[in-house]
């Protein structure tokens, strides 16, 4: 009789790790699609075995910490990182995890990911779709700014912040016409329609 | 990625998973109740 596996823990792992950020979504450097609100599962390209399995390299890879992704060079190099939920089968390594279940605990767009990328508000709402925490991490700052939270919603600061960086500012007037949102203003503070400003200053081609 | 040497295998449970449950597949469909049969007022019984 088989003995069924006793949990050595029941809170999910937590590891940290990088993504490709197409136009749909994310996916593992592999090509594996990450779906929004489903745990991606690992299947062994080799064997039939259930992954994590021990000799094998099967699994959804994930950093043990932050620092590591940036010293093997991941973080900078592909631009959207995060924490990982890592749970089911795991094999623990020396500076990280392979797992069998994982799912996105937060995301992170560093500045040079947008640069390269030229973002637009369409493509930062497929990260919203996960529906986690999504950062911003300017290069020259320390502290990442929250994008958008479930709780909040979009932070028009952070919003801000990104349209700077896409020197967007200073090259639109108000659409709602108000004369105290002045014409160098990223959002229309006293129409309140930040937002909807930035819509259209993001998926504005110029 | 680069992540060194094996060390275990350890097996994670989540009383609260992140998102859905991916070894059971989506949630069943709650079961529609059977409607009740009307109730006589005056067969109710009543606190005296």
């Amino acid at each position: 009789m088989k003995v069924p596996d006793i949990p050595d823990y029941v809170s999910p792992i937590v590891g940290y790790r990088v993504w490709a950020w197409g136009a749909i979504g994310l996916s593992s450097l592999n090509g594996d699609a990450w779906h929004p609100g489903r745990a991606l599962t690992a299947k062994c390209p080799k064997a039939d075995h259930e992954p994590a399995a021990d000799g094998c390299s099967c699994g959804i890879y994930a950093a043990r910490d932050y620092q590591h992704l940036v010293n093997i060079g991941y973080r900078r190099r592909i631009g959207v990182h995060g924490e990982v939920y890592l749970w089911g089968k795991i094999c623990e390594h020396e500076s990280g995890y392979r797992a069998k279940y994982a799912y996105p605990k937060n995301l992170t767009i560093s500045e040079w990911c947008m640069m390269r990328l030229g973002i637009k508000m369409p493509r930062i709402e497929t990260l919203v779709s996960y529906g986690v925490d999504v950062f911003f991490l300017p290069d020259e700052a320390c502290e990442r700014m929250l994008v958008w939270s479930r709780e909040v919603g979009f932070n028009p600061s952070a919003l801000e912040r990104i349209a700077e960086k896409k020197q967007y500012k200073n090259q639109y007037k108000c659409l709602y016409g108000n004369k105290g949102c002045g014409e160098n203003a990223v959002y229309c503070e006293p129409c309140n329609k930040r937002y909807e400003h930035f819509l259209w200053i993001l998926n504005d081609d110029r | 990625m680069q992540i060194g040497e094996p060390q275990r295998i350890i097996i994670v449970e989540p009383l609260d998973l992140p998102v859905g449950n991916p070894k059971h597949g989506p949630e069943p469909e709650p079961s529609i109740l059977p409607e009740r049969e009307p109730v006589d007022p005056e067969k109710v019984p009543v606190a005296p």
